[in-house]
């Protein structure tokens, strides 16, 4: 396996009195799912977002798959926001041949099949879906990507038991075991059974780095209840 | 890539336009109804509703114009930095391109706008010949102020003018479009006031480079206001000339806007 994401150095905050990451330096190797694990205000959202490009940084690099933020590095990124993204007036179909028209690795065949699956018509604006539909279209669109590296803001948050089964099932089951993804969550318990490597954070700064299992065989307990042992000493 | 930007850009625009356009194409079309009703028909009521509902297009189409001219700014708003951002600023393609498809797009939104509302006015208002009415009587009146036919140098007095308004507007459009990319990409708090603050700055600016540029022309001896007399031909050439330097000022100007939009968006991205 070899390095996929390369922080170093990395300085960001908003403003004088408020630094999110002083010297951030971590790396992460590439077919793993990653778990971003921490309270909330911890960075993980902020520390996404810069490895998706919406956030720059003030200081120090950040490279992925050997290049830095730009159009090479987002070709290979696949970007999950906790927001709905799209122009609620266009159609599904419309998004559909975006995401053609924009990235060469977008499987249209794989999101047609899931939105047969869902019963989402592609020929209803966005605007007409539920919440949780319009959540689903944006999972869909995502993960039909063959990304190198997939960013999955908060993918389970406010939303209902069925639908968290629906997107751990959805990550799964479309995830290239050559790929990484990497999820950002504070619900640990949902998502710890799919972990390979978790990555514990607080106030920007990285607690923890470990292989899932490894890190359960050591101390004993779940991922859920190491997470609140370590948070509970701070 | 640009060409696929454009298109994405039309798609996401052309809906507003289309909604803006046809609403007052509906305001317009009543008008016109009523007018050839009341032309024919003489009734006190329907001359009524004809003049009310002149009234009604008159104020959509007020309303639609200005929609149409804050959409650009609008829609960079919502696509560069609300909700929509997360999608944009995470495709695989460069600010330059993003930018450059979005001038496109608001040159062929000034195109539209001058070509549909002066076609939706003449049907509103009943009278293909409005135009004609309009010309026929400003070149009358300076025909007996002059004594001169000016018949074709009003025709390129307007034409000039005409580019040259298109050139504000793009202008203006892109002043306002940097301030609030300054204001929110420079500034981590009150982002809202520094955008304000921002766009106050440039276009302070650029109105004193302004009066640097009319001091210029004034002074290059290339027109002349004071000398003019009644020579009213020559005033008009002057005034061609004097619009002309301006617009090209004013082009620069956009191409600044442009570049400075495109280079904080590039390095000083900070999408909330």
């Amino acid at each position: 396996m070899s390095t996929l994401v390369s922080i170093k150095g990395v300085k960001k905050g908003y403003g004088v009195k408020k630094i999110i990451f002083e010297d951030l330096n971590l790396e992460i190797e590439s077919g793993k799912i990653v778990g971003l694990l921490g309270p909330n205000g911890s960075g993980k959202t902020t520390l996404i977002k810069m490895l998706a490009g919406i956030l720059s940084v003030e200081k120090g690099k950040i490279l992925i798959n050997g290049n830095e933020i730009g159009v090479k590095s987002k070709s290979e990124v696949a970007y999950l926001s906790e927001r709905i993204y799209f122009n609620e007036s266009l159609k599904v179909k419309q998004v559909i041949n975006l995401y053609k028209d924009f990235f060469k690795d977008f499987d249209e065949d794989r999101a047609l099949e899931m939105f047969k699956n869902l019963n989402i018509d592609i020929n209803t604006t966005i605007k007409k879906l539920s919440k949780g539909n319009k959540e689903k279209v944006q999972l869909i669109m995502v993960m039909s990507r063959r990304a190198k590296l997939y960013l999955l803001d908060e993918p389970i948050a406010g939303v209902d038991p069925a639908a968290r089964d629906f997107i751990l099932h959805t990550i799964l089951k479309n995830y290239d075991s050559e790929a990484t993804i990497l999820i950002s969550t504070h619900l640990i318990t949902d998502v710890e059974e799919i972990l390979d490597e978790v990555i514990f954070i607080r106030e920007g700064k990285i607690l923890l780095q470990e292989n899932a299992d490894k890190l359960r065989q050591e101390k004993g307990q779940s991922i859920n209840e190491v997470f609140r042992e370590v948070f509970k000493s701070w | 890539m640009v060409g696929k930007l454009i298109k994405n850009e039309f798609i996401n625009r052309e809906h507003t336009l289309l909604l803006a356009f046809g609403g007052t194409f509906l305001t317009a079309l009543v008008s016109f109804l009523f007018k050839l009703l009341s032309d024919n028909v003489d009734n006190v009521a329907i001359e009524l509703l004809a003049n009310f509902s002149m009234l009604i297009f008159i104020c959509v189409i007020v309303v639609a114009a200005v929609v149409c001219f804050f959409l650009p700014v609008i829609d960079y708003r919502n696509r560069f930095f609300k909700d929509q951002a997360y999608l944009t600023h995470t495709l695989p393609v460069s600010p330059v391109s993003q930018m450059i498809a979005r001038v496109v797009m608001d040159i062929f939104t000034v195109i539209q706008m001058y070509i549909v509302f002066p076609l939706l006015f003449v049907l509103g208002m009943g009278s293909k010949d409005i135009y004609s009415t309009i010309f026929d009587w400003v070149k009358r009146f300076l025909e007996l102020f002059t004594g001169e036919n000016l018949g074709n140098k009003l025709i390129v007095t307007l034409i000039i003018w005409g580019i040259a308004v298109v050139v504000q507007y793009l202008n203006n459009m892109w002043m306002l479009i940097l301030g609030y990319t300054a204001g929110h990409s420079l500034f981590n708090q009150n982002k809202k006031v520094m955008s304000v603050v921002s766009f106050i700055a440039y276009y302070m600016a650029w109105e004193t480079l302004l009066s640097f540029v009319s001091i210029g022309i004034n002074s290059s001896g290339l027109i002349n206001l004071e000398n003019t007399g009644n020579n009213i031909s020559g005033l008009i050439d002057s005034l061609n000339i004097y619009v002309i330097v301006l617009s090209v000022f004013q082009l620069v100007m956009f191409v600044v806007s442009i570049i400075l939009t495109t280079v904080i968006c590039k390095k000083k991205l900070n999408i909330e």
